[in-house]
């Protein structure tokens, strides 16, 4: 199948976030939260549209921090979910979105 | 322009230091600030005799109380003044009557993080009601992290688009509260 022309493709934002928590996190213990609030707040519709997806080789369990891909217009909305986050587990902690970027290199 | 809140001045070092890591501003001016918890209006006059310089905080979530407070002059905010949203206890004379006495009306963030995701939304509804009357009848209103931990904290940028998804303008966590610190006109814009 041949990909959309470029005119036609979704525009993409790449998301850096730090994760400040009580004990450090896998990248596995970090993902549900965020899912889980990203879910909440978007609700399935939007995330559907949003193609949101939090990249793995990008995660980094000594510094914390990771990259969230979204598209443009939801790039808000998902920095909001990540706002509302206060726990992780049993751990507090809380969510810094650091920068915003059109290209995974820049972010 | 830079963020301020004003529950970050008398915190611990800890916290102050991961603030202003994350970008909050934290005046230097040395302010009392004087958080009262009474359940009577005696007793919440006698502790802002005893402290008059003080900013003076009254937590409070009496809904009778609340409209007592708003009539004292010298108090400067009442802090997290509902219980129960979506009945917001505030209305639009009780704002206007703080409008008059220059009193401001704070929410802490804390309020979102204890609940569950239906209490949240009802939450932000309220402060948005709370917004948009503040706006109409010229009272200051503030949002506030009010962290007892360091892990209460959040970025105040990401902080702000959140309050502009729900139609609450920055502003309640930018100007708001640097004019209620300098002590200058707080229903000026």
């Amino acid at each position: 199948m041949k990909d959309k022309p470029p005119a036609l493709r979704e525009k993409h934002r790449y998301i850096r976030y730090e994760i400040c928590c009580e004990t450090e996190l896998e990248f596995g213990e970090a993902i549900s939260t965020l899912w889980k609030s990203i879910e909440e707040y978007m609700g399935v519709e939007s995330l559907s549209d949003g193609e949101v997806w939090i990249i793995k080789n990008k995660y980094d369990e000594k510094q914390q921090e990771g990259v969230i891909k979204v598209q443009k217009d939801l790039t808000e909305q998902v920095i909001s979910a990540l706002t509302l986050i206060s726990n992780f587990g049993n751990s507090e902690g809380f969510v810094v979105c650091k920068n915003v970027s059109g290209t995974i290199k820049k972010v | 322009m830079t963020y301020t809140d004003l529950f970050l001045i008398n915190q611990k070092k800890q916290v102050k230091q991961k603030a202003e890591e994350i970008g909050w501003n934290i005046p230097q001016k040395n302010i009392e600030i004087n958080i009262i918890e009474s359940e009577t209006l005696e007793k919440i006059r006698n502790e802002i005799e005893k402290k008059e310089k003080a900013l003076n905080i009254v937590k409070s979530q009496n809904k009778e109380l609340n409209k007592k407070v708003a009539d004292e002059k010298n108090v400067d905010v009442i802090l997290s003044p509902t219980t129960r949203p979506p009945k917001s206890d505030l209305n639009y004379s009780l704002f206007k009557k703080l409008a008059r006495n220059n009193i401001a009306i704070a929410n802490t963030f804390q309020e979102l993080n204890e609940h569950k995701i239906r209490y949240k939304a009802n939450k932000l509804r309220e402060w948005k009601q709370n917004y948009q009357i503040a706006e109409k009848t010229g009272t200051t209103y503030i949002i506030t992290t009010f962290p007892k931990t360091k892990y209460d904290l959040r970025d105040p940028k990401n902080l702000a688009i959140l309050l502009e998804n729900h139609g609450i303008s920055e502003k309640t966590i930018k100007q708001n509260q640097k004019d209620l610190i300098k002590g200058g006109d707080l229903n000026e814009g």
